[in-house]
């Protein structure tokens, strides 16, 4: 008999529950079975030997993080809290390729080592031929060549529901949990899936192959891989992906059929000014520029979705707004500088509905009456095995507190690579 | 790496790398805009410029919208300059309530332009007005379908453009092109929009499984079987895929639709009876990626 240990990550013990980002994830560990012992145990918490990912530990969501933590466990089976996150630069490649490793520190012994993954959206031009493929098999499945969930999706964004999703200020909002939606039902196929994005301000040699999201064909379609699950890709009834770029998507950054550029990220995030006056400059450029960089379906609103390349250049366009929100220190949804409108709409000073802060988003919220759209094809939002959050029908302000920065707040499940998590 | 540091050293390059771009987050004023905008006796680099500067804002300033609109369809103007007028609205319209007021004169401009003399302006309009689904531009890339005279496009890329927005009724004309084999181009299209026509599952089987037909067309009309009739899909499929005579890339593709597409995978022993004999990386592939999807249970009947 040896001494039992039970972790508890994401308030759970299941399997499902361990996957963290670089933010303060809370886990409790007790001991399940003391084996005769009578005075509480020693420990050191740490990241495990031969680890891909590396972990960091806190005693509080925002102390100081360490890379091991020193507790001691009572023997009546009373729980330790702590904090565990993904140390920035260092994500996992494959599930359950990091250990948290609990060690006894009078023996030495190794008491229990879980596996967990530093689950982090990565830029899509540097994946792993394994991650990469895990992302193009889990999105087919999804898509089911026309007849599976991706369908919903897509009709989710079209013409008819242009002004739930654009052109104001809850166009960042309801995107990002647009993508956290599509993501979730990602990683109920496989759970180690995570958005990549296309930094479209950079050559993106990786991307635009026939692994991946395919090359120029001279008929106009992309062209990939016989193996590449794209290669069946099907919506609208219709075989294909209809995609020209207007640039060299191997040596140049994206631009149009005139040659003007995306704006480079550095712009996006040096900018600033509060969330009011870069909403409206960010909608056209970087994003619409990056959209209107391409001739075909993903150039336009209305058919964008039937390309998945559309759900990595918008994993970008929210990992940009991210990484303002985080260089200008933008996460409390109460200060004006991170977003406007800061009530609901029939109120005061309020935006169209879906815009303001403590408005619920459709479709999530299944409103359909007027002035929503008359049919809402995502709803409710989905869970997560590692949060309860945003919710069912998530409101715009849900989605400003990714990380969980904020006095009772938590991380919604994601983090990008290039954006630390980083407590006042 | 340390959040802090890593913040100092973003600082730097954003320093660095942003300086001239980071005023035109701030657009021009919109009268100096519009006036260079608006002169053709204006160097063509500085009325890009101002297109430039004045884009970032365009939708809150009506008067840069109606320079970039004139410009737009002004056939005697520079086709640089029209061709930045149109990048500069089009990436407007993203802004979708702000330019809601625009899009009436924007689409008629765009409608004049079907006709215009500067062939890559008016195969970009073409394009933008079919994503519009404007139904005019339909009527147009139909009567050129019929009329090559009247054509404003290749019958292959008319086809694409009318699949934006394809109706039930454009399919025998669809099955038309399909049917012949003077234009590949067109045939191929014509296949990939037919793909949610029931009446062509039987020309989709026998394309597939004639050997004589061009392999583009063969993988295609596979794909296509495989979504609107997935068991008898199986079937051909399975016997294309262990046939070691076939194109490799077509047993490839056939894989690659068993194992991600609507007709599941039965045959456990179609992965390991493929990769005994494949001749090509793609083949080993799309087999061990059937091999990963086959379900469990399958495993225990290898007969079939």
């Amino acid at each position: 008999m040896a001494i039992g240990l039970e972790l508890t990550i994401n308030d759970t013990t299941d399997q499902g529950g361990r996957y963290l980002t670089w933010a303060a994830t809370p886990c409790q560990l007790r001991v399940s079975a003391p084996d005769g012992a009578v005075q509480p145990i020693p420990v050191t918490i740490s990241t495990g030997a031969g680890s891909r990912g590396r972990l960091e530990f806190r005693m509080s969501r925002d102390g100081q993080a360490a890379g091991q933590l020193r507790a001691e466990l009572p023997v009546d089976g009373e729980a330790v809290a702590f904090f565990v996150s993904g140390r920035f630069g260092s994500p996992s490649v494959d599930d359950g390729d990091t250990h948290i490793e609990i060690r006894n520190r009078d023996t030495g012994a190794v008491l229990s080592s879980v596996p967990v993954m530093v689950r982090i959206r990565k830029n899509a031009n540097l994946l792993r031929p394994a991650e990469r493929d895990r992302f193009l098999s889990a999105i087919a499945r999804l898509n089911n060549q026309g007849q599976g969930l991706y369908q919903n999706y897509r009709d989710t964004h079209v013409d008819n529901t242009r002004l739930e999703a654009h052109g104001r200020h809850g166009f960042l909002p309801w995107h990002r949990a647009y993508l956290l939606d599509l993501e979730r039902e990602l990683q109920r196929i496989d759970p180690a899936v995570t958005i990549p994005y296309w930094r479209f301000d950079q050559p993106a040699p990786n991307v635009f192959t026939a692994a991946f999201l395919g090359t120029t064909g001279t008929s106009g379609f992309a062209r990939f891989l016989p193996s590449n699950p794209l290669r069946v890709w099907t919506t609208d009834g219709q075989i294909g992906i209809l995609r020209r770029p207007f640039f060299e998507p191997g040596t140049s950054a994206a631009h149009d059929d005139n040659g003007q550029r995306v704006r480079r990220e550095a712009v996006i995030v040096g900018f600033r000014g509060p969330f009011s006056t870069l909403t409206g400059p960010f909608e056209s450029n970087p994003h619409g520029s990056a959209h209107d960089s391409f001739s075909g379906h993903v150039s336009a609103i209305g058919s964008a979705v039937r390309d998945p390349l559309f759900f990595l250049l918008h994993c970008n366009v929210d990992r940009l707004w991210a990484k303002w929100q985080w260089f200008n220190r933008r996460f409390d949804p109460q200060d004006p500088g991170t977003y406007q409108f800061n009530g609901a709409a029939g109120t005061a000073n309020a935006t169209r509905i879906g815009h303001n802060l403590r408005d619920t988003m459709w479709p999530w919220n299944g409103d359909t009456r007027n002035p929503r759209p008359a049919t809402a094809p995502r709803t409710p939002f989905p869970d997560s095995p590692v949060t309860h959050l945003p919710g069912p029908a998530p409101t715009v302000g849900s989605m400003i507190d990714f990380q969980g920065l904020g006095p009772d707040a938590h991380h919604l499940g994601f983090d990008y690579d290039d954006v630390p998590y980083q407590p006042e | 790496m340390d959040p802090e540091e890593y913040r100092r050293q973003y600082a730097t390059e954003i320093a660095q790398v942003a300086g001239p771009d980071q005023a035109a987050m701030t657009a021009m004023e919109p009268d100096a805009a519009v006036a260079l905008i608006g002169d053709t006796g204006t160097a063509v680099d500085l009325r890009l410029a101002a297109i430039d500067a004045a884009r970032f804002d365009a939708t809150s300033h009506p008067e840069v919208i109606a320079s970039l609109l004139a410009v737009l369809g002004n056939r005697a103007d520079e086709p640089a300059v029209r061709r930045a007028a149109l990048g500069a609205l089009r990436e407007n319209t993203f802004r979708v309530a702000a330019f809601r007021q625009y899009a009436p004169d924007y689409l008629n401009t765009l409608r004049g332009i079907l006709d215009d003399p500067n062939q890559q302006l008016r195969e970009r309009v073409v394009e933008v007005l079919a994503l519009e689904n404007d139904e005019y531009t339909q009527r147009r890339l139909l009567d050129g379908l019929e009329n090559p005279e009247v054509a404003l496009v290749a019958p292959q890329r008319a086809l694409q453009l009318l699949g934006y927005d394809l109706h039930a009724e454009h399919y025998e004309l669809l099955r038309d092109f399909a049917g012949q084999d003077t234009d590949p181009a067109a045939r191929n299209t014509a296949l990939r929009l037919l793909a949610a026509d029931g009446a062509s599952a039987d020309l989709f089987a026998r394309i597939l499984q004639d050997r004589s037909q061009d392999l583009g067309a063969r993988a295609l009309s596979g794909v296509a079987l495989s979504s609107l009739a997935p068991a008898e899909f199986s079937s051909v499929a399975e016997e294309i895929v262990l046939d070691d005579t076939d194109d490799d890339d077509l047993r490839a593709t056939l894989l690659t639709a068993l194992s991600h597409g609507t007709a599941r995978p039965e045959r456990a022993d179609l992965a390991e009876r493929v990769l005994a004999h494949a001749s090509t990386p793609e083949l080993t592939r799309a087999a061990e990626q059937y091999a990963q999807a086959a379900p469990a249970e399958a495993e225990e009947t290898t007969d079939g």
